[in-house]
């Protein structure tokens, strides 16, 4: 249909899908993928909001798509370098290849944000404070929740925002998928440990997607999930080796002091280094590193850079089923741009 | 990752530059009258024990930060104070500014940070410093607070020590608990050595020295000072049960003694030791003698030697003799109250702590 090279960047979730809708549509593409294995962060995912569905029944799907004769994958392969001259993209990829591509698609997405910068929180100095992301990981391996030491924990507390909407690390942005997945984890625990007790720390819960609203209120009624409004200030480890929290709670306007056996940290959607590097060499940045988009209502796939397009969290923070949607339109619109005649 | 791994993974990425000699050291204002000792000894270190150059300046004056801190002085006012010092650096040929006090080294990092975003307001105070004084601003090449200088040579000092931190009778590490002063890292951790929360500073001197650190939940908890706290009388109270609060948090780790570097932290935690023994007679260590409360310059002139009299320590509300045992540091207690030319001063009553 075209002789044109199409270059996907990142072989996570909106990267795969791109890839998978243009080869339906019958162009040839080739994924970069800097690891050894496809699905980008979902691959570390237990269940998604808000139907709680297996994170891998997504990859398996996406994967089995993948297996078309018009799509090659090259795994452990990175994007060091990418220049654009006159209409073509010269690529340099990890292995040392160079690649000349017409099309660039950056699925370049997400970073978890550190949580050691929220030096407050004692991430990575007291044992157990955990990430959001650790506890996918360890749901996913055990199948269950246990502080590091492997005690089932008894009190849990869940904090909201860490590294989103603080301008103390410079992030002011909400990152939009922390709150449900507090929410879904908060549940997960319950679940599995009735004894259990789960606070969320949160400044407001932001329920942006549907049925989150839902989840949410079934977390109360039939989990019996706490949440408090306020934010954590500090965390230490006391002689027994659970974790004290302050917080304020803002809506008895009284300070709280509590010892949970585990805490765990929503951390933020922050720019991949990718994502960052492709924003700053282009000049096509938004803030805080991610990509920008041409428009943000009627041309939000393509990026300023003719020619280059951008899905999923390289552009911000996005839930799995929107980045799904925005790589089927990403995939659209590149077709769009080649049939256009002095594209094609 | 455990503990040590977590916070040694932070402090490396707090690293600050330190100067290495030809200081410009400005004494604090509280610390002369509560803890005279201990400047008089990061003299002597610098001087004798580790040979570096530290000029003074008499015409050096308050910084006037507790003032701009109660709300009394105003910003542009202290800016002009803190450029005439610098000047006075200048003029004494130092590009290192060293002050002893926490509260100053917050002030001096604020201003220097204000000036580096706003130039237009440096220019500004560079005109007021002309007019008031006919003197032209400099700034330093490097800011250090003198609790830096000495973590600095934390090793050159262990090299030297005569006695190490530890209980010289069971041979364990004494256990210490360390408090930073808020406005050494809490406002600039860029200018902090090892971070906001868990500073290196102090940990990195206690163990050079063969101590060991208490990790209690109430450490970043504060001293009880926190200047509004106690420059408001009607406060005090606060300012106790703040202080009350950390002693409490820290008790079940029994740890042999405190040591701050912040004029405020260890003059509260000392004195208000004093006060709830007094008030309750209620202390937080196992001897019922209250827990000794050591500026970094006395831990480190005990760790080489000096006579814990001359350090001052007799000046401490909370005795220290629990602590010269444990180390088996020299003393003589009739010599406890000896002043200059071993004139004797008045002794205070034997303290003992008791309710009423
Ligand atoms: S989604 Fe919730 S937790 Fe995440 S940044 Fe937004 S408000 Fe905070």
């Amino acid at each position: 249909m075209s002789n044109k090279k199409i270059v996907v960047i990142g072989g996570g979730p909106g990267g795969l899908e791109t890839a998978n809708a243009l080869a339906r549509l019958g162009y040839s593409v080739e994924v970069l993928e800097k690891e050894e294995v496809l699905g980008g962060h979902i691959r570390h995912w237990y269940k998604l909001f808000p139907n709680l569905k297996d994170a891998d029944e997504v990859i398996d799907f996406l994967k089995e798509r993948a297996k078309n004769p018009n799509i090659t994958i090259s795994m452990g392969e990175a994007m060091s370098e990418m220049t654009k001259n006159g209409n073509t993209f010269e690529i340099k990829t990890s292995k040392g290849r160079d690649i000349t591509a017409d099309v660039v698609i950056a699925a370049t997405g997400f970073e978890a944000f550190k949580a050691e910068r929220k030096e407050e929180f004692g991430y990575s100095v007291y044992n157990n404070v955990f990430t959001s992301v650790e506890i996918e990981e360890m749901l996913r391996s055990k199948g269950t929740v246990t502080t590091r030491e492997g005690k089932v924990p008894q009190t849990v507390a869940i904090v909201h925002c860490v590294g989103s909407r603080d301008e103390k690390v410079g992030n002011f942005y909400c990152s939009r998928v922390c709150c449900i997945c507090g929410v879904k984890q908060a549940i997960e625990i319950r679940k599995l440990l009735p004894d259990s007790q789960v606070f969320n720390y949160y400044m407001d819960m932001r329920m942006t997607g549907q049925y989150f609203e839902e989840l949410y209120r079934e977390s109360q009624e039939k989990w019996g999930v706490h949440y408090i409004r306020g934010r954590v200030s500090e965390a230490s480890q006391t002689i027994d080796g659970m974790i004290q929290i302050k917080a304020e709670d803002t809506l008895l306007a009284k300070p709280v002091i509590k010892k949970v056996d585990m805490l765990i940290l929503m951390v933020a959607i922050e720019a991949s280094p990718s994502t960052a590097q492709i924003a700053k060499q282009f000049d096509i940045e938004y803030d805080y590193g991610f990509i920008r988009s041409r428009d943000r209502h009627n041309e939000d796939q393509y990026t300023p850079v003719d020619g280059m397009f951008a899905v999923g969290t390289a552009k911000g923070p996005q839930t799995l089923k929107e980045t799904l949607a925005d790589a089927r339109a990403t995939a659209e619109q590149v077709a769009e741009y080649l049939k256009t005649s002095s594209n094609e | 990752m455990n503990q040590i791994e977590g916070k040694q993974k932070i402090w490396a990425e707090y690293q600050k530059e330190i100067g290495d000699d030809n200081f410009f050291f400005v004494r604090s204002c509280i610390r002369q009258s509560f803890f005279p000792g201990s400047e008089q000894t990061f003299l002597k270190i610098m001087r004798e024990y580790l040979g570096k150059r530290v000029i003074e300046d008499y015409r050096h004056t308050t910084c006037t930060g507790i003032g701009y801190h109660s709300d009394i002085v105003k910003l542009p006012t202290i800016e002009t104070v803190v450029a005439r010092h610098f000047s006075l650096m200048a003029e004494n040929g130092c590009e290192n500014y060293v002050p002893s006090c926490v509260t100053s080294f917050g002030i001096y990092s604020e201003i220097l940070d204000t000036w580096e975003h706003f130039p237009d307001e440096k220019e500004r105070i560079a005109q007021f410093l002309k007019e008031a004084t006919g003197r032209t601003l400099a700034t330093p090449k490097n800011l250090a607070h003198t609790s830096d200088i000495i973590y600095k040579f934390r090793n050159e000092i262990a090299a030297k020590a005569k006695f190490k931190l530890v209980n010289k009778k069971t041979g364990q590490p004494l256990k210490v608990v360390e408090h930073i002063g808020c406005h050494y890292s809490k406002m600039f951790a860029k200018r902090s050595q090892g971070g906001q929360e868990f500073p290196h500073v102090l940990v990195g001197m206690i163990e050079a020295w063969g101590g060991e650190v208490i990790d209690y939940p109430e450490r970043r908890h504060c001293c009880g000072f926190g200047f509004r706290q106690y420059l408001v009388m009607a406060n005090r109270g606060y300012s106790v049960a703040n202080s009350y609060k950390k002693f409490e948090s820290m008790e079940p780790y029994h740890p042999d003694f405190i040591v701050a570097n912040c004029p405020g932290c260890a003059m509260f935690m000392d004195k208000w030791q004093y006060t709830i023994g007094s008030m309750e007679g209620r202390t937080f260590d196992q001897e019922g003698k209250g827990i000794p409360v050591l500026t970094y310059e006395e831990m480190a002139g005990l760790v080489l030697g000096i006579d814990p009299w001359e350090l001052g320590m007799q000046m401490h509300q909370i005795p220290v003799e629990t602590l010269l045992d444990k180390m088996g540091v020299d003393y003589d207690p009739d010599k406890k109250f000896l002043g200059f030319n071993d004139e004797q001063l008045p002794k205070p009553p034997e303290i003992v702590f008791q309710r009423d």
